[in-house]
């Protein structure tokens, strides 16, 4: 039975692709209509097959816990001492990855057909949307890293083309081409990654043996910080996608992008490619506490930041994208601190709720003829109530009040992060021979003639190496508290702007213009639909992982332990209930004074209040409107710095050599510069020579 | 003899194709279109494949027995690279003709000098000594110059081959003095000569040995455009025509390098070499960085898409100049040989279809007689033609290294290679990924002119061709395919590779092929006997 | 200048290719034959005789086509005053252009000019080399005249 259940994962990746080829040849020729049913039908039919795979799957894991299907497409390459097979792997953790994005990205697609039917590149849109799905199918079920890489260039290629897809504003091309260029810096940290992994472990990068492979010590990466050094780097691809602290500027300007791919590409599905990655190499990042903290840390500061950037946005989009930015920093802090599970858990749900956000989102643009500016809204409740009212569900959802989901995995977040701490003990042990060889290696060098080290100098060294190590890995215990600390000060600012946005845009008085406010309407059944669904799921979705009853409720831990069986080896740390519910009390007071002042500022239309504070603390309401200059400051540092060196080798290189040497050489003749005009006229090959016989001056003074 | 010719098949075929054409050409009315001899060139390249494809397949080892006297040969390595520059001239015979037209210069000789450039390719490549060496390189850079040159009322065609002839002439000067003490040093033109002399150190030799070795490499760095060699390259690469530039940058290439190969590890290696302390790995590595780096770098500010192609093509003669450096771990090019060698031909492959897809794609707005590949004037492209645009777009993706396009993989296999070569190419492998990163920013460049770019008022007319269209959806679909399983042309690319030094590299080959879970091939004791000196 | 440009039309290129296929296959007969002699005396003489007849042969073929194929001035022609008959005039400055035809003439004479310099060294062996030499050449040699096929064709030879 399993074959054949293995069979249908090729299958589901597949057939987006078909229907993005589809699309994207013929669509141009094709009706709306079939446009439309090729692309969402396949996505459609592929969420039917992922279904039947995750149900097959949960009597496959009732029978042996360690359960999961494998697929091996073709051998791809085997060069050298590498290769890589074309293989799809259905695990726990790629099943529910595999629901979601085809869940939502049905969803979207249907959602889509109404937004974009006015649209005349709506064809060359379902074939980038189905290409997504195609792409990010591919990275949440390989069976390695490779794969995982594939669909991540994909997914970027596909965005990049899809936040650029009104090229002919010239500001969207170039989001476009932002988000490409960042995600390239992340992308090298990744590629290093793996090549570093390719030449460590065995020429492997699958998951299977990479985890066999971390399970064991007894092989040449037994040092803890090549281990760091190589989560460190991963880290940075998925700080790239995921857009995180200093690489996540690409995503606000990502809104360029027609609002439904904001929602399926830029909160649901892509952006968490980052997290899933960690979580899918659990196994390796719990080795190292150190590059576990960064990530949790710089999470935690994301988080924080994004969020506070959020409070002071007026463009819709804008807040959703910091919000976004914000909620993938809290999922950092989980994988961060350990707690894998609940960070895959926050994905969950933040793709329901997010997605549900952002198509709302999409609904008032709709509706208001692509008005974008909340301050020009207001009072939109009398006109859609079926916006409103999803709206405002996942609203409270993502501000974390129970027993809407969010909540519970904001709070399964915070209470592990304080709760977890790294396994010293079992990460001794599994340095063991490393840290051997590191005293052995010390010891050598120590002595001078080369004689033997004693065992005795040995011993002693690598005592002290191991004290040194367990002495680092427990001064990083108390930012965890830090992270707790930002984290909870991050649910105290979304649950804050969000309320303010849902005030701003659906309560009050309406501030725009009356034309547009008699042509608002509700959203059709396409968009309508998809709202009520994801809205629906943005309450229940919570409920997998309660956390009462000491985790007897908890069906997603219970679902995700096989794949996270080696993280909690190492990762250990209990909560009592006390303490528990105490946290529980504390996030929805958190939760609740955000909502209050929200409501209190700006329940009835941005209020007096607001304002003034808003004037009274300037130089900071400045800062934040201005996204902290971050934007500018990059522009300073890196991008003027480089268009110098480029400037400045044009001007040397092109225009003193080529341009005037040959270009402007006769001009500059005619124009009375004679005798050097002249001499630059007929020399320029000449010039050209004379780089030859200086190059071969090189190559002498290199060989005789 | 009978076994001799049968060998030079793929060149008898080009020569052939060539001089059919030169001769019937002038026999016919002169008000006849020319276009035909632009598939009948692609049926004789094709034909030249398809023998190159039978000798490989063969697989008969005395195939790598040098025929002529030692001057030629047919290893796997030849055969390698007479297919590459076959498949070249055969994209590049489907694009022309639409193309040449338009431009008015549609001669029955552009398409006999194509063949003529072909045949002088796969002599190089096949050649196993200086002279025949020489011979096909002048054969391929006479036809070549004129075929740069060949648009005649364009000053910047004209200018492009002039520049280009004069710059070679030294060049070639430079090879032939070279040789010249080649020859005297060693008392034989052919590489197992040379090797043989350069065996053993002789004292008083030193000196001439390295002034050879400086000129000949000289002449090479010039011919695949190696920095400070490479001055030519971006006004010859613009003022040629369109497919005659993509036709250099894929086809003279694939040559250059597959000469380069031969000399560097079938001539000019023996003990004599390593008692000079010659460093020459040390030197192409530095060459081979500064190389990309300025070639990047320089592409940056191109406003003309044609001249970021010839800074492109500077960038990749770095990278593949890296390539070759791998083929030796360290220091010297002694007997400890590190030719698993895949590298090399198989990038070679991807960067050749890759240039030959984006400049077919560019050839389609010659329309009339111009050639605007410019930054304004490529807006809309992709709109337009959208074929044109997609291959275009997959070529230079394929260039900058994006999978799953053939040209990821060749960069993965080269770099692959660079850091097993040994720690002291770390750095360069650094730069080269950097490079390879800055330089995705102007390839991407220009995919935005082509589709993102507001369209001006002018409607645009393209170049729609039959011909042309098979051309571009030929390269673009090897470039895919062959991306998507691109395990067999490794395993050719590694075959080709080792067969520079069969005697050395055999046994890293088996070992290589085991380890990729292959069978290494049957060998017979005499066969590798045969390359030796008799 | 005033030619006789009454030989000049089409058909004398059909007597140019008879002239240089009666050249070029006669020395490649003369030759073919004498490599299939024997070595006895008798027959080597007989070979240097045949050799010497073909020579001849050959030469009054030249005398006798030049006699038909020449371009020649009319008596009444002002050429005849001329210091040559054909040519440029030795006078004006010395820096002229010259026309590129001359260039033409002079790459043609080197291309045959090395053909016959190739074609020593290997009559020199050509017993040793046997039927191979015979098929080299002979490949070398038709190649050379298809460029020639070629030139004649393009009126490169045509002296306007």
């Amino acid at each position: 039975m399993d074959t054949q259940v293995s069979v249908l994962l090729p299958i589901i990746v597949l057939l987006p692709l078909l229907g993005g080829l589809w699309n994207g040849l013929f669509g141009s020729r094709t009706s709306r209509q079939t446009v439309y049913v090729v692309g969402s039908l396949t996505v459609l039919t592929s969420f039917v097959l992922s279904a039947m795979v995750f149900w097959h799957l949960r009597l496959a894991v009732n029978v042996n816990p360690d359960a999961a299907f494998r697929y091996e497409l073709y051998h791809w390459i085997a060069a050298g001492s590498y290769s890589f097979d074309m293989a799809f792997l259905a695990d726990p953790l790629s099943a529910i990855m595999l629901l979601v994005v085809t869940g939502v990205g049905f969803l979207v697609h249907l959602y889509s057909t109404a937004y974009m039917n006015d649209d005349p590149g709506y064809a060359r849109y379902f074939a980038y949307l189905n290409l997504f799905v195609f792409s990010m199918l591919t990275l949440v079920l390989g069976k390695n890293l490779a794969m995982l890489f594939i669909g991540w260039e994909g997914v970027g290629a596909c965005s990049y083309l899809l936040i650029g897809f009104w090229f002919k504003d010239m500001d969207k091309a170039e989001a476009g081409q932002k988000a490409f260029v960042v995600n390239r810096i992340g992308d090298i940290g990744f590629v290093v990654a793996i090549f570093l992994l390719l030449a460590f472990a065995n020429g492997s990068v699958d998951y299977d043996s990479l985890r066999a492979h971390f399970s064991d010590s007894r092989h040449v990466l037994d040092d803890p910080n090549t281990i760091t050094a190589i989560c460190l780097l991963l880290f940075v691809g998925a700080c790239g996608k995921s857009a995180q602290i200093p690489l996540y500027v690409w995503l606000p300007d990502a809104m360029a992008g027609p609002t439904p791919v904001s929602a399926l590409i830029h909160a649901a599905t892509m952006v968490t490619a980052g997290v899933y990655m960690i979580a899918r190499l659990n196994f390796l990042f719990v080795l190292s506490p150190h590059a576990m903290t960064v990530v949790m840390i710089v999470g935690a500061i994301t988080a924080v930041m994004a969020a506070s950037i959020g409070l002071v946005q007026n463009d819709i989009k804008k807040v959703l994208a910091y919000s976004t930015v914000s909620q993938l920093g809290y999922m950092f802090i989980a994988v961060g601190a350990g707690a894998f599970a609940a960070g895959v858990f926050h994905l969950f749900t933040h793709a329901f709720f997010k997605a549900c956000l952002f198509l709302g989102a999409g609904a008032v643009i709709h509706g208001l003829h692509h008005e974008q500016d909340i301050r020009k809204m207001g009072g939109l409740h009398a006109k859609m109530p079926v916006v409103r009212w999803t709206f405002l569900l996942s609203c409270i959802a993502i501000a974390g009040l129970p027993p809407l989901a969010g909540f519970f995995s904001k709070d399964a977040i915070l209470a592990e992060t304080v709760a977890l701490k790294p396994d010293v003990e079992r990460l001794e042990k599994y340095y063991e021979h490393g840290f051997e060889r590191r005293a052995q290696y010390l010891a050598f060098a120590e002595k001078k003639d080369g004689e033997a080290p004693d065992e005795k100098a040995i011993a002693a060294k690598t005592k002290e190496i191991k004290e040194k190590y367990v002495a680092s890995v427990e001064k990083l215990a108390p930012l965890r508290k830090v992270a707790f600390g930002l984290g909870l000060l991050a649910a105290l600012m979304t649950a804050f702007y969000m309320f303010r946005l849902y005030f701003m845009t659906f309560h009050g008085q309406y501030r725009g213009d009356h034309h547009t406010w008699d042509h608002a309407h509700d959203a059709p059944w396409q968009m309508g639909l998809p709202l009520m669904i994801l809205a629906g799921l943005a309450v229940v979705s919570g409920w997998l992982g309660m956390p009462f009853g000491g985790g007897k409720f908890n069906l997603w831990d219970k679902w995700l332990e096989p794949v996270l069986a080696r993280s909690h080896d190492l990762v250990e740390g209990h909560l009592t209930p006390a303490v528990e519910y105490g946290l529980m009390g504390l996030s929805v007071l958190v939760a609740a004074t955000g909502v209050g002042l929200a409501w209190s500022w700006y329940g009835k239309g941005p209020s007096t209040q607001a304002a003034g504070l808003a004037t009274s603390l300037k130089p900071v309401h400045n800062a934040l409107l201005g996204k902290y200059y971050i934007d500018e400051l990059y522009d300073t540092i890196v991008i003027r710095p480089l268009r110098a060196v480029s400037q400045f080798l044009f001007h040397l290189v092109d225009r003193a050599l080529i341009d005037l040497l040959a270009v402007r050489g006769p001009g500059y003749a005619l124009l009375g510069v004679s005798q050097l005009g002249s001499l630059l006229q007929d020399g320029n090959v000449q010039v050209y020579l004379l780089g030859m016989v200086a190059g071969l001056a090189m190559l002498a003074w290199y060989l005789i | 003899m009978l076994h001799d010719i049968a060998l030079l098949s793929p060149m008898i075929i080009l020569l052939f194709g060539a001089l059919f054409t030169l001769v019937v050409d002038p026999f016919l009315p002169t008000a006849t279109p020319r276009r035909f001899w632009g598939p009948f060139g692609a049926l004789i390249s094709g034909a030249a494949v398809l023998a190159t494809a039978a000798l490989w397949v063969s697989g008969n080892h005395e195939m790598q027995t040098p025929a002529f006297a030692a001057h030629l040969s047919a290893s796997r390595l030849s055969l390698f690279f007479t297919a590459l520059t076959a498949v070249c001239a055969l994209l590049t015979h489907l694009s022309s003709p639409a193309f040449m037209d338009e431009q008015d210069h549609g001669f029955g000789e552009f398409y006999a000098l194509l063949h003529f450039a072909a045949f002088g390719m796969a002599v190089m490549v096949a050649a196993e000594s200086l002279i025949t060496l020489f011979i096909g390189l002048e054969i391929m850079s006479l036809s070549v110059y004129v075929l740069a040159a060949f648009k005649r009322t364009s000053l910047a065609s004209v200018e492009a081959g002039l520049k280009y002839f004069i710059m070679g002439s030294v060049a070639s000067a430079m090879l032939l003095y070279g040789m010249a003490f080649l020859y005297g040093i060693a008392g034989g033109t052919t590489y197992v000569e040379i090797q043989r002399a350069l065996v053993v150190p002789k004292p008083g030799l030193d000196l001439w040995l390295g002034l050879a070795v400086v000129l000949t490499m000289g002449a090479f760095l010039f011919k695949v455009a190696a920095v400070p060699f490479h001055m030519w390259a971006p006004d010859a690469y613009e003022g040629a025509p369109t497919p005659v530039a993509g036709f250099m940058s894929a086809g003279v290439k694939a040559a250059a390098f597959g000469a380069l190969l031969k000399v560097l590890y079938a001539a000019l290696a023996g003990g004599a070499i390593d008692s000079l302390h010659l460093s020459m790995p040390k030197m192409l590595a530095t060459f081979a960085v500064v190389t990309m780096t300025v070639g990047n770098i320089a592409a940056l500010r191109q406003t003309n898409a044609k001249r970021i192609l010839g800074f492109s093509a500077i960038a990749h003669a770095g990278y593949l100049l890296l390539g070759c450096v791998a083929w030796v771990p360290d220091g010297g090019l002694g007997d400890h040989y590190h030719v698993a060698g895949a590298a090399v031909p198989f990038y070679l492959v991807g960067y050749a279809l890759a240039s030959l897809a984006v400049f077919a794609a560019l050839s389609v707005v010659g329309k009339g007689g111009q050639e605007l590949t410019g930054q304004a004037q490529l807006a809309g492209l992709g709109r337009r033609y959208p074929l044109a645009g997609a291959v275009l777009t997959l070529g230079l993706l394929s260039l900058a290294g994006v999978p799953p396009t053939l040209g990821f993989f060749g960069k993965l296999e080269l770099l692959h290679e660079v850091l097993r070569a040994g720690d002291q190419y770390v750095p360069h492998a650094v730069l080269l990924v950097l490079n390879s990163v800055v330089a995705a920013y102007y390839y991407l460049r220009i995919t935005v002119w082509v589709y993102m770019k507001p369209e001006g008022k002018v409607e645009r007319e393209y170049i729609r061709d039959r011909s042309l269209t098979w051309s571009m959806s030929l390269a673009a679909l090897a470039i895919l395919c062959v991306g998507i399983l691109p395990s067999r042309l490794m395993r050719m690319a590694a075959f080709a590779g080792g067969a520079v030094r069969p005697q050395v590299a055999r046994a890293h080959l088996d070992h290589q092929l085991e380890v990729a879970g292959l069978k290494p091939p049957v060998v017979k004791a005499a066969a590798t006997e045969a390359v030796l000196p008799r | 200048m005033a030619y006789d440009r009454k030989h000049t039309d089409k058909s004398q290129d059909l007597r140019k290719i008879t002239a240089g296929l009666t050249l070029l296959g006669g020395s490649w007969a003369s030759t073919a034959w004498a490599q299939t002699a024997q070595d006895t005396p008798a027959q080597a003489w007989l070979a240097a005789l045949g050799f010497s007849l073909v020579s001849l042969v050959i030469a009054g073929t030249l005398l006798v086509a030049a006699r038909f194929l020449r371009v020649r001035a009319r008596q009444d022609s002002p050429l005849k005053t001329r210091p040559y008959e054909c040519g440029e005039e030795p006078l004006g400055e010395t820096r002229i252009q010259f026309h590129p035809r001359y260039y033409v003439v002079a790459l043609f004479f080197v291309l045959f000019d090395v053909e016959a310099a190739f074609l020593f060294p290997w009559a020199v062996v050509v017993k040793r080399m046997g039927g191979a030499g015979l098929v080299m050449v002979g490949s070398f040699l038709g190649i050379l005249l298809l460029g020639w096929l070629y030139a004649l064709r393009k009126e490169a030879l045509r002296w306007q």
